[in-house]
């Protein structure tokens, strides 16, 4: 059988897209993050809509091995919400969001978020430095 | 095959050995790394460079 990608179970920080790009392409996962991070830090939102479409879509490893043997006509049956609701849930939030970004003319997208970003640039970066210490000791 | 990783790096570090790290992995001088994204950092007006380098801090884990 040809490769296949799918999210990385063994290589994950979120839900393992990056990571199974990574053995997909056979790259460290940490090549594909920064790849992304720099993406993100230009394009946020596109990055962010990209990212959780990946997720939705790709399956995640031993996932799909059920597609050998069962019929595929009446996935997810037991409640589980399967792709069809996640990508509902998804519609359901884009919908709201672009809702509430025509109607409440302030609501900030793009451009307002790197606003705040910036302004709030110093004390986010004392956050992130104390809580890469934490992930580091936890490391160890 | 295992690919090759990416780490900051412990000899050539001068922050947290990000750009040593880098250079490492791309094979180059750790200098023109630092020169390279130092002028990244000046032509983006700061914010991203900065951004990404911590960003690089936080994902890149620190060679063993």
């Amino acid at each position: 059988m040809s490769k296949r990608l799918y999210r990385s179970q063994k290589n994950r920080l979120l839900s393992g897209v990056c990571g199974g790009l990574g053995e997909y392409l056979s790259i460290d996962p940490v090549v594909i993050r920064l790849a992304f991070a720099m993406f993100l830090i230009f394009r946020l939102w596109l990055g962010l809509i990209a990212y959780g479409l990946a997720a939705l879509l790709i399956p995640m490893r031993g996932s799909t091995d059920f597609l050998e043997a069962e019929v595929v006509d009446h996935p997810h049956r037991d409640g589980a919400p399967g792709f069809q609701g996640k990508l509902a849930i998804v519609l359901i939030l884009a919908g709201i969001g672009l809702l509430l970004y025509r109607f409440i003319p302030r609501t900030p997208l793009l451009l307002g978020y790197i606003r705040i970003f910036k302004e709030a640039f110093w004390p986010l970066a004392l956050i992130v430095l104390g809580l890469w210490l934490i992930f580091r000791s936890k490391n160890r | 095959m295992e690919p090759k990783k990416l780490y900051r790096s412990r000899r050539n570090a001068i922050i947290s050995g990000v750009c040593g790290g880098i250079a490492e992995y791309v094979n180059l001088d750790p200098t023109v790394v630092r020169v390279l994204f130092v002028l990244f950092t000046l032509v983006t007006a700061f914010f991203p460079g900065v951004l990404f380098y911590i960003i690089s801090m936080l994902i890149i884990p620190l060679e063993d």
